[in-house]
């Protein structure tokens, strides 16, 4: 699995390298490999399927712009980078749409299919991996906190709404769960 | 900082990490934008928001993979735009050939801006009122704007989204002079040149559009990049060589 994971990555590595110098078949080897895992990962923020296809979309012209600006020496792997780039897109465009309400979780759920085989050996990625771990020692409201945070690209103010409590203590979580989070994964 | 679980409003919490809460995404609207804007000018703030997403991301990468309509993959590929810009760069070589035979013939042909009017079919939707794609009214169009050396071999790609309100640009082929800053301006016509930041030696900056491009179809305004000293220009306006030079326009 290891093996299959090492080798998945230097496979996007090099094929970002490959975007980076203009070429589009790199591109399309890189959509094979990731698009189901950044379209799920786009699906589960946004919540609406046309639309994250369109942020999808997006996602690659962006990747075909700034694949130079992945530097894999600073220990970033590369469907971190991808995913990154697709969680971005996608709360900007949480960003731009104004007051509608999501139920990312069904939506993403009713509509979930199969995995693309790749996904077995990235999914074990060590990232990955150390986050969870990470975030498992964390208080459980700051765990929670923080995932619908990052997930559902929500303000200080709309995370207190919807889990009910005031202002003041749902910063509190974040922050001390987030100052945890920096010392658990930096150790 | 105290270990006591915290029943509500707490006074001693760790103070705010503006880059984390900038990647978590919980900021107001309004800091969000100011922390956005930062992002083009503060480099160190750069790097700290880059190494917390490198922490985050990976919780994403819990959701399910879920594959995409069949049809999108060509939709992308039809839609790259530097499809675009690569043929602008055979342009560049040819044009720069011609600067050995007339420096202002060159000059003119390549302030010229390349347009890629298909670029950004989904940027449309971003605008949550408009209904269909085929009641909406023309996307606007992603401008590409080549920055052309006035000496030497260095030249830049901007790329401006007006629906996105985003201006990138990316490096040279030619890295600043050692211990200098290569900085992007703005001219407007008749005007002050106006700071827009650092572009980075090895990656594309990103920044907020500039509110002077607001406007529609061609706009005036000269995008320059000088040689400063380290960390920027002392004055405010540019004090080194101008490497090059362009414009956004609709062809």
């Amino acid at each position: 699995m290891a093996i299959a994971a090492d080798l998945e990555r230097v496979r996007l590595v090099r094929a970002l390298q490959r975007v980076a110098s203009g070429e589009a078949a790199a591109l399309e080897d890189i959509y094979r490999r990731t698009s189901s895992k950044l379209f799920g990962v786009i699906l589960r923020i946004l919540g609406d399927r046309n639309e994250a296809e369109d942020v999808l979309q997006e996602v690659f012209i962006t990747v075909w712009n700034r694949a130079g600006s992945y530097d894999p020496t600073r220990g970033v792997s590369p469907i971190t980078w991808l995913a990154a780039v697709a969680r971005n897109r996608a709360i900007d465009r949480i960003r731009s749409r104004t007051a509608r309400p999501t139920q990312p979780l069904e939506a993403a759920a009713e509509v979930a299919d199969g995995a693309a085989p790749a996904w077995a050996a990235l999914e074990a990625d060590d990232d990955a991996r150390r986050l969870a771990a990470c975030l498992e020692a964390l208080d459980e409201k700051q765990s929670s906190a923080i995932r619908t945070a990052f997930f559902d690209g929500v303000t200080y103010e709309a995370l207190a709404q919807r889990l009910g409590a005031p202002l003041g203590t749902v910063k509190s979580w974040i922050r001390r769960g987030l100052a945890s989070l920096r010392t658990c994964l930096d150790s | 900082m105290s270990q006591t679980p915290t029943p509500s409003d707490t006074p001693d919490d760790p103070p705010m990490d503006l880059a984390a809460e900038y990647v978590l995404g919980v900021l107001s609207p309004a800091d969000w934008e100011a922390a956005q804007a930062r992002l083009a000018v503060d480099p160190v703030f750069a790097a700290e928001v880059a190494v917390w997403e490198a922490r985050l991301t990976p919780l994403v990468l819990a959701a399910e993979a879920i594959s995409p309509t069949q049809d999108l993959w060509p939709q992308i590929r039809k839609a790259l735009p530097a499809n675009d810009i690569t043929g602008a760069r055979d342009g560049l070589t040819f044009w720069r050939g011609l600067t050995a035979a007339s420096v202002f013939i060159a000059m003119v042909c390549l302030a010229l801006v390349v347009v890629n009017g298909r670029a950004t079919p989904p940027a449309q939707m971003a605008r949550t009122d408009v209904p269909a794609l085929s009641a909406s009214p023309e996307p606007e169009p992603m401008q590409v704007a080549l920055l052309k050396p006035t000496r030497g071999p260095t030249a830049f790609v901007a790329t401006l989204d007006r629906t996105r309100k985003v201006m990138t640009v990316s490096p040279g082929a030619a890295p600043a002079p050692k211990g200098k800053s290569l900085v992007l301006w703005m001219i407007p016509p008749g005007g002050v040149p106006q700071l827009l930041g650092e572009i980075p030696s090895d990656h594309s900056a990103r920044m907020p559009m500039p509110d002077a491009f607001a406007g529609k179809g061609d706009t005036p305004i000269v995008l320059a990049v000088s040689v400063e000293p380290k960390g920027g220009s002392p004055t405010g306006l540019p004090t080194g060589p101008v490497v090059a030079t362009g414009r956004f326009n609709v062809v």
